[in-house]
């Protein structure tokens, strides 16, 4: 009986990581959408409402956003994602590594993403200077 | 009625005066005559009553073994306050590997050059007799002779809250010390690094952010300040000095300038 609590408990926790893991990574495929192929119209689902409004509103995010130099297709780096839950608040902090396509290179962003639940939807809070 | 107005009004007015020169001692005054005697108040830092993490450790340190500020930025919005750094940085570490409380010392809140909010405000980070963690825990540098024999007495303890605290010996390496160990952290609120996909928070390349000149001369009052209560703290360095980063943004560029403002108050920085 015991033995199938815990086994039921460890159930539960693993499938709300592996829940929290899905959406931090949907996350960062939007994310992606909106600095790389410049899609703006998904900046709401992306990024918190306090981020937008201290970018200086949605207008000056998506000039921010169109003012980033224009990447080659095959040279996007794809992102690998990694996370970590806040030890005490609904917080998470997601790393970025990225992996060129061209060199196969590694470089890790050293800032660390804050991640917090909005209405419901986990969406980007801004960054958080690197450092420990 | 409108007399009550604009007597409502002048009142506001000169309390927001008297707050702001509450905050910044010599005000206008680029060459304050030096007080020989301690305590030496260039700038006032404000005391915060920060949430812990009791089951953090910590390591204590004599203060004699500091001989460098580290200048960050904290990459957050401008307006973050210290409070709010330091529930990040509770949050930050892991189960295994908790943060006790912010990993600053000091913390400036400041306006972007050509703004004026939020108020300038000086505040007090993790004490600094509480090695910090900004600098990088795997950045170790060169040993003075003085940090030498402050280590050799074995007087850093590490541990939690109420233990008496054990003696790390793997803060040093190689003769090397560990950077969060003989450095103070002070971070200005604010992001000054160009905006880009990994640092959302920056500015674009149309509206640059640079520090004020209030900026900078807070930083060297505080530098000063810091130098006049412990002399062997000596140099002025940055956070990508010690490890491949971002930070300090545009900040890195005006070090030399806060050593300049640092010597109207008497003081000498590497």
């Amino acid at each position: 009986m015991r033995i199938q609590l815990i086994l039921l408990v460890a159930l539960f926790a693993f499938s709300a990581i592996a829940s929290e893991d899905k959406a931090i990574k949907d996350l960062f495929k939007k994310y992606d959408q909106v600095m790389d192929h410049k899609q703006t119209e998904l900046i709401d689902e992306v990024f918190t409402k306090n981020f937008i409004k201290s970018s200086g509103g949605k207008e000056e995010l998506i000039q921010k956003i169109k003012e980033l130099p224009k990447v080659d297709q095959k040279s996007i780096p794809k992102l690998e994602v990694s996370w970590k839950k806040g030890t005490k608040d609904e917080v998470y902090f997601a790393t970025l590594k990225e992996t060129s396509n061209l060199k196969s290179k590694h470089s890790e962003s050293s800032s660390e993403f804050i991640i917090l639940k909005e209405d419901g939807k986990l969406k980007i809070n801004g960054t958080l200077g690197d450092g420990n | 009625m409108k007399f009550c107005f604009l007597l409502l009004f002048v009142f506001q007015m000169s309390w927001a005066f008297a707050q702001v020169q509450d905050d910044c001692i010599h005000c206008g005054q680029m060459k304050p005559e030096v007080n020989k005697n301690w305590p030496i108040e260039y700038i006032k830092v404000h005391e915060v009553n920060y949430k812990r993490n009791h089951h953090a450790s910590f390591c204590k340190r004599p203060v004699e073994i500091i001989d460098t500020i580290v200048i960050h930025h904290s990459e957050t919005p401008n307006t973050d306050s210290p409070e709010r750094i330091n529930d990040y940085h509770l949050n930050r570490g892991s189960d295994s590997d908790p943060w006790y409380m912010i990993g600053y010392s000091y913390v400036l809140n400041t306006p972007y050059s050509g703004q004026i909010f939020p108020r300038l405000k000086m505040s007090e980070g993790r004490p600094i007799e509480i090695v910090g963690a900004h600098a990088g825990s795997n950045a170790f540098v060169p040993m003075t002779e003085e940090q030498k024999k402050v280590w050799a007495k074995k007087e850093i303890k590490c541990g939690k809250e109420g233990e008496e605290g054990v003696f790390d010996p793997t803060l040093v390496k190689d003769g090397k010390i560990k950077a969060n160990l003989s450095t103070v952290g002070l971070v200005v609120v604010g992001n000054y690094a160009p905006f880009s996909k990994h640092n959302p928070n920056g500015y674009s390349s149309k509206n640059p952010r640079y520090p004020s000149r209030a900026t900078l001369d807070s930083v060297a009052r505080m530098a000063c300040q810091l130098q006049k209560k412990y002399p062997l703290i000596k140099n002025v360095k940055w956070h990508s000095y010690y490890h491949s980063t971002t930070c300090p943004g545009n900040l890195k560029s005006y070090i030399g300038q806060i050593k300049n403002l640092a010597r109207n108050y008497g003081c000498e920085f590497n």
